[in-house]
């Protein structure tokens, strides 16, 4: 099992929140889009041996894409790999690009699931947060996706935002509930240094709701979700049933995935990561020459163990007393040692042989992994 | 150049100053001019060897080197040159160079004039007889102000204006006239090479390999090779295994007579054992006489230390043996606290010395420590008239029980601009401070002379100084004596239990606001736990100011997915990191800098 990840850095402007490194100008589009296939055709060989299952269309907003770029990503990724195994290829999309010609575009190639950056069903959130699209918007594309021949979909919501009464969270989940979203992706609002949200907050002219009541957003999301049907199977991610996305899980699973594009990450399902450069011109011009700009990096043995842990804690398998002593009886003593003090405290809870984070320790996942950490 | 034998042919000399005023730097031009180092092992500040130096960009250990210089009359003279450290923590080695030499190069920044150390230090040289050659540096400076500068000098010292050599050891100029100076001016070293042997150790190092090596200022007599010889101070004999002179490297010689700058190593590996300021005598003299009183360095300030794991308490008192070895101005003890277990008191010259043997212990040894609330040394007296020396807060005897308590108080001298003597006043009466002399050096100068309690000025005094100067004033200061004062003993409660390693003795006036500030201070530095924490500050039973630390409710990061999971891991292992290095109080997380940190209250 192995996937391909294509990373397309540009937005058509920059929401309030987002500390990516993007350009809101399309001028380099076209060129980082031969760039990515001159990339495919340089780099097979990373996933030699290893099936191609999923692909992952990201960014930035992949949905800016053309129906004749897709075809040319296809048919580029056609010629290296055999696509006919392929179980998903998600396409993350901006509400306001999803039309009927989008979807049509869409509709002969091997893209079988879309991924909604929907944030919040309220204009005034959108509007806080710079997003381009409207409520409306939202509705429209969900009626689209629902009427193609995607098998799956998914939208993502974003909880503690400014203002954010429970009310108001409460209220989008019941929209979520009322368009049958198989799958959601919600995260807390996490404000970066360097955003134009934080500058905002600095300036209180906007406030946002404090811990407590962003962990009554979560809470109240866990106990809504586990009412739905959904399976909180990674701290963000909630699926009903046959509906995990396949592409993002092999991320936390440590499979083999390849990164194509500027800034996109690369694992070998082993024991190296990689990343290309994210500058847009260097990336282009490096790739026209022939030669893939990454700095790679060499995991140690503690460093897999570090990356297991954080990963695994975070899934609603957990982390495994086998896997943990395939890797050495040293590493599941220290974790054992480690995380004692949260069994105590019920945060974490052993059961058939897993390690399970409760809802209680999902708000302290961070502070559980690294406090089982080597270093 | 074959230096000539005779003694009138050796200066030896130390190079003073305020700190910063270019001391090491221009040392670099006279060793670089007169040809002792290679333009290759010429570095800036060559003299200052250790690591913590190069990096802080200060000298906290004399150096001395031997140089050669042909002068006019085309003799080529031997200089002895002892470059100091410009910080009051460390102005004890300033007097020990002193006592071995007969000449100063007294140092004044152009742009700054004269400081508070400056004075000092030339008072230090005077009472040693010293000749002092005043000379102006960093004259390249384009705020150089030479004229006014050489005013302050003139009044200072009584000089003749043309008698300051003005120099740049940026650009080497004054260089040659500071050399000439050096042989014209400073007399040369008097003694008689067949008398009976005395030298004055005035420095000792430690070298893994050789163990201990004493430099020493030969004043009589001559120190041979495998020559017997007997510290006067401390009774014991040892062989001279080798004695020579100091270049870059060490030199051996088979002997060095009167006049002479040199060092003897006889095996010696505890430093304890040579004690600086000690006389060398031949073994069998019995009149031999000391050269100097002899005195030993006290320490000012106390604080305790800790390993985080106290599993490391046997490495770090073998760390701190080996930190001695090399430092015999640090003195320990063990102790113990609740809070934390076993550790050492240790007795530091000031906050910068403890500064840096932290951060030696850090580099040197990868022993990471906690440093409790530092104190200095109070004196005590039971009402059955028992007298007590009070290192730490909590040997303090129980309040009913005590007769009275004394302070160490010092003599402050401050030197600032006019316009800044209202602030200065407010801070130093704030301190507690005693305005003695207020006295105008030239019209724009004035120095200010207060007698305040040590304990006023070890923590955040001159950083609060320099603020409200705007760095327009120096400091320097000696302690005084003794007095009674209405101390009290202020504990730290964190969640209700006692941290006595946050105890302070504060005076009774104070006690209020110190506590509110202290427990201030915490809430910022303790990190947020699954708990509330609450801070309070006691007198007795009695709390006299309280804060929280509300609980944390979520640490959880949003996205985890493929371009996140090794920036991520990085980011929890920094997290880890800094775990590591906190202190389990109780239930609580205590980070490991928070017992010095505490103290910085004013920012
Ligand atoms: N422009 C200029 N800068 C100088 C001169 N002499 C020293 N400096 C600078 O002043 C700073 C202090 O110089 P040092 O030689 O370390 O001073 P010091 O007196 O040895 O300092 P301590 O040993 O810490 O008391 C350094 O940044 C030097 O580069 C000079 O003649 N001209
Ligand atoms: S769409 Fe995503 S990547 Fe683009 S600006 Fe908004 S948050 Fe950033
Ligand atoms: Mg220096």
């Amino acid at each position: 099992m192995s996937g391909i990840y294509i990373h397309i850095p540009f937005c058509k402007r920059k929401c309030h929140y987002c500390n990516f490194h993007l350009s809101a100008s399309m001028k380099y589009k076209d060129d980082v889009v031969a760039a990515i296939l001159k990339e495919i055709s340089l780099t097979p060989d990373f996933l030699k041996g290893k099936q191609l299952s999923t692909i992952y269309f990201g960014g930035g907003t992949p949905s800016i894409l053309s129906s004749e770029d897709f075809a040319l990503i296809f048919n580029q990724l056609e010629a290296h790999y055999s696509l006919d195994c392929l179980k998903e290829v998600t396409v993350e999309c901006n509400p306001d690009d999803v039309t009927p010609d989008f979807i049509r575009g869409l509709e002969g190639t091997p893209v079988n699931r879309y991924s909604l950056g929907v944030q919040s069903f309220y204009d005034g959130d959108l509007r806080a947060l710079n997003r381009t699209h409207t409520k409306k918007q939202v509705f429209q594309a969900i009626e689209l996706i629902r009427h193609s021949n995607a098998k799956s979909w998914t939208l993502d919501l974003i909880y503690g935002l400014p203002e954010m009464t429970m009310e108001r969270w409460m209220s989008n989940l019941q929209m979520t509930h009322a368009v049958d979203a198989p799958h959601i992706s919600a995260y807390a609002l996490t404000v970066e240094p360097r955003t134009a949200l934080y500058h905002f907050i600095q300036k209180r002219q906007l406030r946002l709701p404090d811990d407590g009541q962003v962990t009554a957003h979560f809470d109240a999301l866990m106990r809504w979700a586990g009412e739905r049907g959904y399976e909180h199977y990674e701290i963000s991610n909630y699926a009903l049933r046959g509906h995990r996305a396949v592409h993002n899980s092999s991320y936390w699973e440590g499979q083999a995935y390849l990164g194509l594009g500027p800034g996109a990450h690369s694992f070998d399902g082993a024991f190296i990561r990689r990343w290309n450069v994210r500058n847009n011109p260097i990336y282009v011009r490096k790739i026209a020459r022939g030669e893939v700009p990454y700095t790679s990096e060499m995991l140690t043995p503690d460093d897999l163990y570090n990356e297991y842990v954080m990963t695994r804690l975070r899934l609603s398998s957990g982390v495994s007393r086998m896997d943990l002593s395939g890797m050495g009886e040293r590493y599941l003593h220290r974790f054992e040692e480690a995380i004692s003090p949260h069994v105590e405290s019920t945060l974490i809870q052993l059961s058939e042989g897993h390690w399970r984070l409760t809802d209680a320790g999902k708000h302290f996942a961070d502070r559980i992994a690294s406090d089982a950490f080597i270093i | 150049m074959p230096a000539m034998n005779d003694m009138q042919y050796i200066r030896n000399f130390s190079v003073i100053a305020h700190i910063d005023h270019g001391k090491s730097t221009l040392s670099d031009r006279l060793l670089e001019f007169t040809g002792t180092v290679g333009q290759r092992e010429l570095q800036a500040q060559t003299l200052d060897n250790m690591d913590l130096e190069r990096e802080k960009g200060i000298t906290i250990k004399s150096h001395a080197i031997q140089m050669y210089h042909q002068y006019k009359d085309k003799k080529t003279y031997t200089l002895n040159l002892i470059d100091t450290p410009g910080h009051v923590d460390f102005s004890y080695e300033v007097s020990r160079s002193i006592a071995a030499c007969e000449g100063a190069l007294l140092l004044v920044d152009a742009t700054q004039g004269i400081q508070a150390q400056t004075i000092s230090n030339l008072y230090l040289a005077i009472d040693n007889d010293l000749e002092i050659i005043p000379v102006i540096n960093k004259i390249d400076m384009p705020s150089a102000m030479i004229e006014e500068v050489t005013e302050q000098i003139v009044d200072l010292i009584g000089c003749d204006p043309d008698e300051i050599v003005h120099a740049s050891g940026k650009t080497g100029e004054g260089v040659e006239n500071i050399l000439n100076a050096i042989i014209e001016r400073i007399p040369a070293p008097e003694g008689d090479p067949e008398a009976p042997l005395q030298a004055l150790i005035f420095d000792s190092v430690f070298n893994p390999f050789r163990g201990v090596i004493a430099y020493f200022r030969v004043f009589n007599g001559t120190i041979r090779k495998k020559q017997p010889i007997r510290f006067h101070n401390t009774g014991k004999e040892y062989v001279a295994e080798e004695v020579g002179i100091l270049q870059m490297d060490q030199v051996p010689k088979p002997a060095l007579s009167a006049g002479n700058v040199g060092y003897v190593i006889t095996g010696i590996k505890d430093t304890r054992e040579i004690k600086v300021g000690d006389t060398i005598t031949a073994v069998g003299d019995q009149e031999a006489q000391p050269i100097q009183g002899f005195e030993e360095v006290k320490p000012m300030v106390f604080a305790g230390i800790y390993p985080i794991d106290n599993d490391d308490f046997e490495d770090l008192r073998e760390s701190l043996n080996k930190l001695q070895l090399n430092d015999a101005s640090l003195v320990f003890e063990p102790e113990s606290s609740v809070a934390l277990g076993f550790g050492f008191r240790c007795g530091f010259l000031g906050m910068l010395h403890l500064e840096i043997i932290q951060e030696r212990l850090s580099r040197e040894f990868d022993m990471e420590v906690i440093t409790t609330i530092p104190n200095v040394s109070y004196q005590a007296t039971t009402k059955k008239g028992e007298f007590l020396i009070i290192n730490t807060p909590n040997d303090l005897p129980d309040p009913t029980l005590l007769d009275f308590i004394e302070e160490p108080y010092i003599d402050a001298q401050i030197i600032t601009k006019p316009e800044f003597i209202g602030s200065i006043m407010k801070l130093c009466m704030d301190k507690r401070g005693i305005l003695m002399k207020q006295v105008y050096l030239t019209t724009t100068r004035v120095e200010l002379t207060f007698h305040m309690p040590l304990a006023e000025i070890v923590f955040d005094f001159y950083d609060n100084l320099k603020s409200i100067s705007r760095g327009y004033a120096s400091f320097d200061y000696a302690p005084l004596d003794y007095r009674r004062s209405d101390l009290v003993k202020m504990d730290i409660k964190l969640n209700g239990e006692n941290v006595d390693a946050l105890s302070a003795l504060v005076h009774r006036s104070k006690a209020e606001s110190f506590g509110r500030q202290i427990c201030k201070k915490l809430k910022e530095l303790l990190p947020r736990q699954q708990f509330v924490i609450a801070i309070q500050a006691a007198i007795g039973a009695k709390i006299i100011a309280r804060e929280t630390i509300s609980a944390l409710r979520k640490d959880v990061t949003a996205k985890c997915y493929g371009g996140d999971i090794s920036r991520k891991r990085k980011l929890l292992e920094k997290q880890k990191k800094g775990k590591k290095k906190m202190r389990q109080v109780g239930k609580i997380q205590v980070p490991q800098k928070a017992f010095l940190e505490v103290l910085k209250l004013n920012k």
